[in-house]
């Protein structure tokens, strides 16, 4: 998979992280490490346009957060999702997959063949 | 270790000039970059400093995080709780003429204000080259020279014909087989090269080879100064005279240690004048020899401060100054007259980047600049002009997936990622900034087609 546009990261940025952070809490550099991998480097984003997007979920209070001190001495910040958050998340899916399998719909009936897209 | 904690000190300083953000945003924002460094130095064996160089520019560019960070929050906190203090019944007022106005606050896009879209064809650029391109003018090509490779490209730019393909034509010259070591070069007005070297037997003796047509038509022995001609940074030619200069060292560490260059006197029948023998010459001078008479018509132009950087265009030659200065000079009569001095109204701010050294681009048209750091490859500034005095630092660009060796630098303007060279199109000379693009034939590399943008 190439790049994904801006527009469709922005739109999804919200989901991606509140599904990430259902595997279990998290901090912000792990959570980019995730998201690069899921999508093959196919999502680009600037690691700092993450925290904005954390904080924002955390004002929402979809998301948690609390500080920690690491063996080094270093501190990192760990983000748990809430349960607003999952249950934000749960609706936020079934809309995706309503939209997904809308899409695909149009694609088979419009586009043919399909492996063209 | 150290060293990367006053990297990151500074950075943190740097990136937090606005003062919008909290402490605890600036934390995690160190936490992370410490973290991608540890994580740089570790999976893939790079310094720690070439990690933190990499890592500040995945963090992305300053303004956007100022901007995003700032939307979250509803404001710059630092600015306005000291402000709020002070004018809280001014901000009572707005507020309430807010409320009963319909101001639309909404994010807009900004169109780049300075360039004029032109879709005038695809470009395709040759590998790794050092420095700056040269084009000759009323020959529709530009040049790169590949200090790496000892090769001299050049690829054929736009014509008044239909065709308006530009591609790589072919290599210039292969490797230098007559030259030792050619440190760089020059073309001036008439289409001549100059090439600065040394002599193979007698490695401290300057020579400047001319080509012309392809042909070699002339080399000329230089002054003996007692150095390589790698000890200059750059070499300039109008009107048959050449400059000679060393820039500023400013932010490396070893500045203290480096030496004057010493014009010596020269044996036998070519003597220089004693009067101008032990010239030394120092980073706020520019030595300009007459080839005509190399030996004897010596001079030396003193600068105000230390030079950064040069770059000519035309008969003029553009010098910045430590302090972010630019003056613009013209050659009349073997003299240089100051014709225009800007200045760069935010340039502590991009001496806080720690730039190694900057090279300059300068196009006579419009005062078009654009800087290039080479601390890393990848740094590099669009100067705009404010008014006809000032010029300002348009943006820290980040480069992640975009071949930037392909250009000569880029700049990030209003967000867009741009490429820059200079060319010469139609006869005059041009800064062009390219544009990311779809072109259909060209595998491996998103920047192999790119849509240019000139300037209006």
């Amino acid at each position: 998979m190439s790049e994904i546009s801006k527009d469709l990261v922005a739109a999804s940025s919200r989901m991606m992280i509140l599904s990430i952070l259902i595997g279990g809490e998290n901090y912000g550099y792990q959570i980019l490490q995730t998201v690069k991998q899921l999508s093959e480097g196919g999502w680009i984003w600037s690691d700092g346009m993450l925290y904005p997007v954390l904080h924002k979920l955390e004002k929402e209070k979809l998301i948690t957060s609390r500080w920690e001190e690491m063996q080094n001495g270093r501190k990192r910040k760990y983000y748990q999702i809430t349960d607003k958050g999952m249950k934000s998340l749960k609706k936020t899916v079934k809309e995706w997959k309503f939209v997904d399998s809308t899409l695909n719909k149009a694609w088979g009936r419009f586009i043919c063949p399909l492996s063209v897209i | 270790m150290p060293i990367i904690s006053n990297l990151v000190k500074q950075w943190r300083h740097w990136i937090n000039r606005s003062r919008s953000f909290e402490e605890r945003e600036l934390d995690e924002l160190e936490s992370h970059l410490l973290e991608d460094i540890d994580h740089l130095v570790e999976k893939e064996g790079i310094s720690e400093e070439e990690a933190f160089n990499r890592a500040v520019m995945d963090m992305g560019i300053r303004e956007s995080l100022d901007q995003e960070f700032t939307k979250v929050r509803g404001f710059p906190v630092k600015k306005v709780k000291h402000w709020f203090v002070i004018h809280s019944w001014v901000i009572g007022a707005v507020i309430v003429g807010l409320l009963v106005s319909n101001i639309d606050f909404s994010p807009k896009e900004k169109p780049l204000p300075f360039l004029e879209e032109e879709s005038i064809g695809y470009i395709y650029w040759p590998n790794d080259f050092y420095a700056f391109p040269k084009s000759i003018p009323n020959e529709n090509k530009t040049y790169f020279y590949d200090s790496y490779h000892s090769n001299l490209f050049y690829f054929k730019n736009f014509s008044d014909s239909e065709d308006t393909n530009i591609s790589m034509n072919g290599s210039y010259f292969n490797n230098f087989p007559q030259f030792v070591n050619p440190f760089t070069f020059d073309i001036d007005n008439q289409g001549k090269f100059y090439f600065l070297s040394s002599k193979p037997d007698t490695p401290k003796q300057n020579v400047v080879f001319v080509y012309s047509d392809s042909q070699i038509e002339n080399s000329i022995m230089l002054p003996h100064f007692g150095k390589t001609p790698g000890e200059y940074d750059n070499i300039n030619v109008i009107n048959n005279t050449l400059f000679l200069t060393r820039y500023y060292y400013a932010y490396t560490s070893n500045t203290a240690s480096e030496p004057n260059i010493t014009i010596e006197t020269n044996s036998g029948e070519n003597q220089i004048n004693m009067k101008d023998a032990g010239i030394k010459l120092g980073r706020n001078e520019i030595v300009y020899i007459d080839l005509d008479d190399p030996y004897k018509k010596v001079s030396v132009f003193p600068v105000d401060k230390e030079i950064l950087a040069m770059d000519q265009s035309g008969n003029k030659l553009a010098i910045l100054t430590c302090g972010g200065n630019i003056t613009i000079y013209s050659l009349e009569n073997n003299q240089l007259i100051e014709t225009k001095k800007m200045k760069i109204e935010n340039f502590s701010e991009l001496e806080e980047t720690l730039p190694s050294l900057l090279s300059m681009m300068y196009c006579e048209n419009n005062d078009q600049i654009v800087l290039k750091l080479f601390r890393s490859q990848h740094l590099c500034y669009y100067l705009q002009p404010i008014d006809h005095q000032k010029l300002k630092v348009i943006s820290l660009q980040k480069t992640d997936n975009l071949s930037p060796k392909f250009f000569d630098c880029i700049v990030n303007v209003d967000k867009e990622v741009l490429g820059v060279l200079k060319i010469n199109y139609h006869g005059r000379e041009r800064i062009v900034f390219c544009k990311k693009g779809k072109a259909p034939n060209w595998a491996n590399s998103d920047w192999d087609g790119a849509y240019m943008f000139l300037f209006k």
